[in-house]
This record gives structure tokens, C-alpha cells and sequence, in this order.
């Protein structure tokens, strides 16, 4: 082929673009996480029964550093293998094994936001220093996120149920509030009215009675009383103690003869 | 067999130089600029509707990935290499060099369509690769200085929202734009008439018909790829 | 063999060819002559399928011409050689590639350095030395160009050969050295040569046939011999041109 005139053939500069296309395309692949350095990952399976607008491709971050991506995102068959409970989603997550010693078998597996634009990722809170690291290839139990929708739908419920009561209740309700309301309103005339000076003579009364009975109950608490109750407790023990044969025998012994009872 | 084969691999390489080598100035230059405009257009856009320029980066480079990328760069092309390629044909008709192809049994498709086929598909292709990685980089060089953000959360705002396959589909789109620009100016150049005044004719119609037919492309493909 | 039955062909509504029939035996030199724009020069891309005919038939070494065929077109321009009235050299490659390209195409030779020596042997011919190899067409004079046309023909080694007017735009001692080539060609390798001219010297020098077209028909067919003495108002204007 001739030469451009330049010194370097055509073929060279087609050479040297086409290198630098490739070269740009391996970094963009890079760079927006298409492609990776091969072996450099452990791959682990989180499970989730809600993923909070997790998506294929989502940051995985330990400590906050990016350290991976959600690589798939799969339903699970409604046996899913899990001892606990029942969950319907399967995580696969790529870390990348810089940051593997990090994650022990009790690190937890959040759902989390950041950023002005809402970006979605999952965090792993790295695990205590006595917990095994996670092997490649484990399957985890994911931390399921605050589900804010069905916090508000169920507010909704309590709310919407409350209302329906009161619907159904209505009269009764209506009812019962007037109840209450003269009530109220009798009490009231009650202590304004007339009966007002009979009801503190009353309450006077009643003050000096059990002013007077608190009197007797602490006269009952000194010990001359008590002397007087063990004294009384000794007649009855004793008494208790005269029985038929004792009665017999004090009678023989003065000579008596009685028939008992 | 063989020998034409490699016959039309050299000829194939003559046009890959001459419609992507040749091309890199042009294509650096202007989306260079519309990397810089679209960073200038959109912050003053954010600004006036959201009060806030934080996705200034990643909108610019959307449209830039999605759209203008391989648009602009196939329509300069088109401007670049659709007359050339008509009038060259047409003259070649003109001037019986067609007939004298045929009768050296030279299939003159195969001779001069298909080697202008590999070599703009091949420049659609790594032009506009060149053009996002020009773009985006002035793009990051104007955010960074006029906008304040740092280097890391341009990219990392960008790439949050351009992904791989967005990539492969802009490429897609490169090669189908660089196919039809040789097949539309070799059609308007075979079928010219006789004259300069033809082959002038066949030059201007090859340019516009390529850049409707690329605009209309680009919605068709844009409709396919993302709004199905 | 070359036969042409009763072939019509319009441009518009301009007849140029009118029910023409004619032969040309192998080995024969036939000269077509005519004033510009009779459409001699038709009549030849009709004989390798470059243009169709309204109507009638082509038949060239037995086989039909039918531009739809491209198959038995193929097999037809393989045998042919054709020299067009202006250079039509390829612009974009030089010289030598212009002359080898035919060569390559039709596989009469893969050898690199037996191409080389064929190209150069050719450009001998016709009477132009190495140093035009390396050039492009453009940097050549028109009857250099012409000449290296004609080279690209002989390089493909056609058993038929169809010259459009081969020395227009020629020098006398180009066109002398030509018509030599061409008496040549004919007469020792027995190449069956149609020539389309106005040039009644070259004419009288090589043909052993003349046929004169005029307003889309034949006008006269026969010898130079017999042309010298023929009565046609046409050959009687050539005639004058010539003494």
C-alpha cells in the first residue's frame, strides 16, 4: 500500500484509531460497571422479601465505600430455601475481595439511599472480629427495608376503619354523648345550687368522724392496750384449754359430782 | 476469489483512513464545543426550572450518549464524505470508468460500495466513540471549573445514569448511520446523469437525502430502543 | 463470431439504432464508420451488454447477450476487450494497478512478478515506457491515458476487441503505431477486432471491412476496395475527406 506521504502507512493510523476506540470502549465498559477485572470478586446471594428500589447494577457499599454492584436480581419459587421465613427475592452481589475480610457472617445487609438523585444501594455493616468472613458463593439473610408504602397503607387501614365505626355508631354515639352532657350539666347544678350549704355540712361532719376515728385507732396502738390484749389473749388461751376432763377433775377434786353437759 | 478478496480489503482500508483517520479533527473539534454548549444550556435551564445544577452533568451526558453523539458525528460525516462519495461515482458513471470496471469483470459494488460501506461503518462507529469520550471530558472540564463539582461526582453522576447498554446502542446506532450514508450517495451517484451539472446534482442530493435519512433513523431507532 | 439480428435501440425519441443486422467473422478487423452521434458507439456496448437493445438479438461466441443473465453477460465479457472513446481510467489507483487490475480480477495470473511482466509488455505495446507505472491517470496527457486504456485491454488478452474510437485525441505517429497493433493483433492472433471511427484513414490502413452507419442504418457494407468506389452520398463525403 502506498504511503500517505507522511512517512506512516494508512494502515498504521487505521491501527492506531481503531486501538483507541477499543481502549475507550474498555473503559467506558469499566467505568459504568460492564465489565470488571476477571477473579478480583466474591460473589454472595442476599435475600430479601422487598428491595426497596434495588435494581440490577445497584452500588454495593461497605462502610459507605463502593466496593461492588448488584450483579442479578431473581424471584424465588415459593419454596424458597430459607429456615426462617419465606422470602422472594435473591440478590446476587459482587465484592469485591478487598473488601471481603470486612464481611462476617453477622454483618447485616441494608437497604439504603443516597445522594440528591435517590441513588439506591446496599450497605454492609462489616461484622464483629469473632464472626467467621463470609465464604464465596454464601447465601445471607438481608436486612428488608422500612417499607414506608405499607406503613402509610396501614395507617390508612386503623384510620379508615375508625371512621367506618363511627358511621355505623352514629346515633348510639350521638346518644351517649348527650347522656354525658346532662349528666354533666345535673352535677353541675348540683354544686351551684341551693343543696351547696348542705353538702358542706356534710363534708364537715364527715371530716370530724373520721378525725375521731383516727383517735381511737391510735389510743388502740399504746402499749397500756397492749398489755390489756395480752392479757386477754392468756384468758383465752387458757380457756380454750378447759376442756371436759379438766371441768371433771377440778369438780372430783372439790367433791362435786356433776354431770357435764 | 481470493485475490479480489484481498483486493477489497485494501480498498476497504483506503476508506477507513480516509472516512475515520481523516475525520478525527472535525469530529474533535465540534463535539468538543457541543460537549461545552450542552453544559452551559442545560445549567441555565436547571437553574430557571429546579434552582439546582447537580444533574447538569448526567443530562448532558444522556443526550450526548443517547442522541448527539452518534447523530452529530454521522451528520458530519455525511457532510464530509456523502458528496464525495456521489460525485466520485457519478463521475466515474460520467466518465465510463463504471463500464470499464464491469468489463475488466469488476463488480463495481463490490469495488466501490462495499469497501465504502466497511470504512464508514467503521468511522460512524470510532468516530462517535471518540466524540463521547471528547464530550464528555469537556463536559467534566467546564462543570468542574464553571459549576464547582469536583471530578469524582461528575462521573460518578454521569455513570449513575448512562449505563453499558446505552453504549451498545449508541454504537448500533453509529453503524446503521454509517451504512446509510454510502448506500444513499453510491444510489444518487449510480444512478446520475450525464454532465458535471448532474454529478454537482447527485453530490447535493446525497448529502441531504443521508442527513434526512439520518434523522429519521434516529427516531426510529431511538422509538425501538427505548419506547417499546 | 460476432452477430448482430435486426437490433433496435431508442434514447427517447431519438432512434439511433434502426433494424440493424450485421457479422463479424472470427479473425475479421470490421471498422464501423459514421458521423458523431449515428450511435456506432451503442452498437458496441449492445455487443457486451453495457446498454440493451429494444429488439432483435446479440450473439457473441455463440452466446446470447441479456443484460439480465449475468451469468452468460459474465462468460461474454470475459472474452471481450472493450477500448472507450475516453480513457475511463480509474482516477483513484495508478498506472500499474489500472493495468494489473483485469489481470487479478479474471485470474489470468496470480504470480505477482508474472503480472508485472505482463503489464510491462503491454504498456510496450502501446508504446509507453515503465516510467508511467507509478503514476496516476490524472498526471497524464490525454493520449498517454488513451494509451494505457488500450494496455488495460490487451492486458486481459480478449479474444474479441471493441475500439471506440481508439485515435481520437491522438498524434499521426501514436495513431500510425496503433493501427499497426491493431493490423497486428488481427492478423497474427487472430483477434476478432470491431473498431468504431471516423477516422476513414485508420480505416482504409487496417479494416478488411467497412460498414457506414447512417441515421440508425447501415448505408454501405464491403471492402475499402469497394468503398473507394461506392455511391453513397455518406461515403461520398468520406471519400472527400480522405483524398
Amino acid at each position: 500500500m502506498p504511503s500517505n506521504g507522511k512517512g506512516l502507512p494508512k494502515e498504521f493510523w487505521v491501527g492506531i484509531l481503531f486501538c483507541l476506540v477499543v481502549v475507550l470502549l474498555i473503559i467506558f465498559g469499566w467505568v459504568m460497571g460492564a465489565i470488571g477485572p476477571l477473579q478480583s470478586h466474591s460473589r454472595f446471594y442476599v435475600l430479601y422479601n422487598f428491595a426497596g428500589g434495588i435494581e440490577v447494577g445497584s452500588p454495593v457499599r461497605v462502610s459507605g465505600v463502593k466496593v461492588g454492584k448488584v450483579s442479578k436480581i431473581e424471584f424465588l419459587p415459593e419454596t424458597a430455601e430459607t429456615n426462617q421465613d419465606r422470602v422472594t427475592l435473591k440478590l446476587t452481589i459482587d465484592v469485591s475481595n478487598k473488601a471481603v475480610p470486612s464481611v462476617r457472617q453477622d454483618s447485616r445487609f441494608y437497604v439504603n439511599m443516597a445522594g440528591i438523585i435517590g441513588e439506591k444501594y446496599i450497605e454492609i455493616s462489616p461484622g464483629s472480629s469473632n464472626s467467621p468472613v463470609v465464604q464465596n458463593g454464601a447465601v445471607l439473610r438481608g436486612v428488608d427495608p422500612p417499607r414506608i408504602d405499607q406503613l402509610l397503607s396501614q395507617g390508612y387501614g386503623v384510620f379508615g376503619r375508625i371512621m367506618d365505626f363511627m358511621d355505623e355508631n352514629e346515633k348510639t354515639l350521638t346518644e351517649f354523648l348527650g347522656g354525658m352532657k346532662e349528666l354533666i350539666a345535673d352535677a353541675n347544678k348540683l354544686l351551684k345550687g341551693r343543696e351547696r350549704q348542705k353538702l358542706i355540712t356534710l363534708i364537715d361532719n364527715l371530716n370530724a368522724v373520721t378525725s375521731d376515728m383516727h383517735d381511737l385507732s391510735s389510743k388502740i396502738k399504746n402499749p397500756e392496750t397492749q398489755k390489756f390484749y395480752d392479757q386477754i389473749y392468756e384468758l383465752v388461751d387458757r380457756a380454750h384449754k378447759i376442756d371436759k376432763p379438766v371441768i371433771k377433775q377440778f369438780l372430783q377434786e372439790e367433791g362435786i359430782r356433776a354431770r357435764i353437759f | 476469489m481470493r485475490k479480489r478478496f484481498r483486493l477489497r480489503i485494501h480498498e476497504a482500508l483506503e476508506q477507513m483512513y480516509f472516512l475515520g483517520v481523516q475525520s478525527l479533527p472535525i469530529v474533535f473539534i465540534s463535539l468538543g464545543f457541543v460537549g461545552l454548549m450542552m453544559i452551559l444550556e442545560l445549567a441555565f435551564h436547571m437553574r430557571l426550572v429546579l434552582k439546582h445544577d447537580a444533574l447538569v452533568p448526567a443530562f448532558s451526558a444522556v443526550l450526548m450518549v443517547r442522541e448527539l453523539g452518534p447523530v452529530i458525528t454521522c451528520l458530519l460525516l455525511t457532510s464530509r464524505i456523502g458528496a464525495g462519495i456521489a460525485a466520485e461515482i457519478g463521475t466515474m458513471k460520467v466518465t465510463e470508468q463504471l463500464d470499464a470496471l464491469k468489463m475488466l469483470s469488476i463488480d463495481p459494488f463490490d469495488y466501490l460500495v462495499v469497501p465504502r460501506w466497511v470504512g464508514s461503518v467503521f468511522a460512524a462507529i470510532s468516530l462517535t466513540v471518540v466524540a463521547i469520550a471528547v464530550s464528555l471530558w469537556g463536559g467534566a472540564l467546564l462543570a468542574i471549573q464553571k459549576l464547582g463539582t469536583s471530578s469524582g461526582e461528575y462521573f460518578n453522576t454521569v455513570f449513575f445514569f448512562v449505563k453499558f447498554p446505552d453504549v451498545i446502542r449508541c454504537l448500533l446506532k453509529a453503524a446503521v448511520f454509517g451504512t446509510l450514508i454510502p448506500f444513499i450517495a453510491s444510489y444518487q451517484g449510480f444512478r446520475c446523469g450525464t454532465g458535471s451539472a448532474a454529478v454537482g446534482e447527485a453530490a447535493t442530493q446525497a448529502v441531504v437525502r443521508s442527513s434526512l435519512a439520518i434523522i429519521v433513523a434516529d427516531f426510529v431507532l431511538t422509538y425501538l430502543f427505548y419506547a417499546i | 463470431m460476432i452477430s448482430v439480428k435486426q437490433v433496435s435501440k431508442s434514447f427517447g425519441e431519438r432512434r439511433v439504432l434502426n433494424q440493424i443486422t450485421m457479422q463479424v467473422a472470427p479473425g475479421e478487423c470490421v471498422f464501423v464508420l459514421g458521423k458523431s452521434g449515428v450511435g456506432k458507439s451503442v452498437l458496441l456496448k449492445l455487443m457486451v451488454g453495457l446498454n440493451s437493445p429494444e429488439s432483435g438479438e446479440i450473439h457473441v461466441a455463440g452466446l446470447k447477450v441479456d443484460a439480465e443473465n449475468s451469468q452468460t453477460l459474465a462468460q461474454i465479457r470475459k472474452k471481450c476487450g472493450l477500448v472507450f472513446q475516453f480513457p475511463a481510467l480509474l482516477d483513484s489507483v495508478s498506472v500499474f494497478e489500472n493495468i494489473s487490475f483485469g489481470i487479478r480480477a479474471r485470474e489470468i495470473s496470480v504470480n505477482p512478478s508474472e503480472i508485472e511482466a505482463k503489464v510491462r509488455e503491454k504498456l510496450s505495446l502501446v508504446g509507453l515506457n515503465e516510467k508511467v507505472l507509478g503514476k496516476f491517470p490524472t498526471e497524464l496527457s490525454f493520449s498517454t491515458q488513451k494509451r494505457v486504456s488500450i494496455a488495460r485491454t490487451l492486458a486481459v488478452e480478449p479474444d474479441y476487441l471493441l475500439f471506440d474510437e481508439p485515435t481520437t485525441g491522438m498524434d499521426p505517429i501514436a495513431t500510425t503505431g496503433l493501427n499497426h497493433l491493431i493490423k497486428k493483433l488481427s492478423q497474427e492472433l487472430k483477434v476478432t477486432t470491431v473498431v468504431v471511427s471516423h477516422d476513414i484513414k485508420s480505416a482504409f490502413a487496417v479494416g478488411d471491412r467497412m460498414i457506414l452507419l447512417d441515421q440508425g442504418q447501415i448505408v454501405f457494407e464491403g471492402s475499402a476496395e469497394k468503398f473507394k468506389t461506392s455511391t453513397a452520398s455518406l461515403a461520398k463525403q468520406f471519400q472527400e475527406e480522405m483524398f
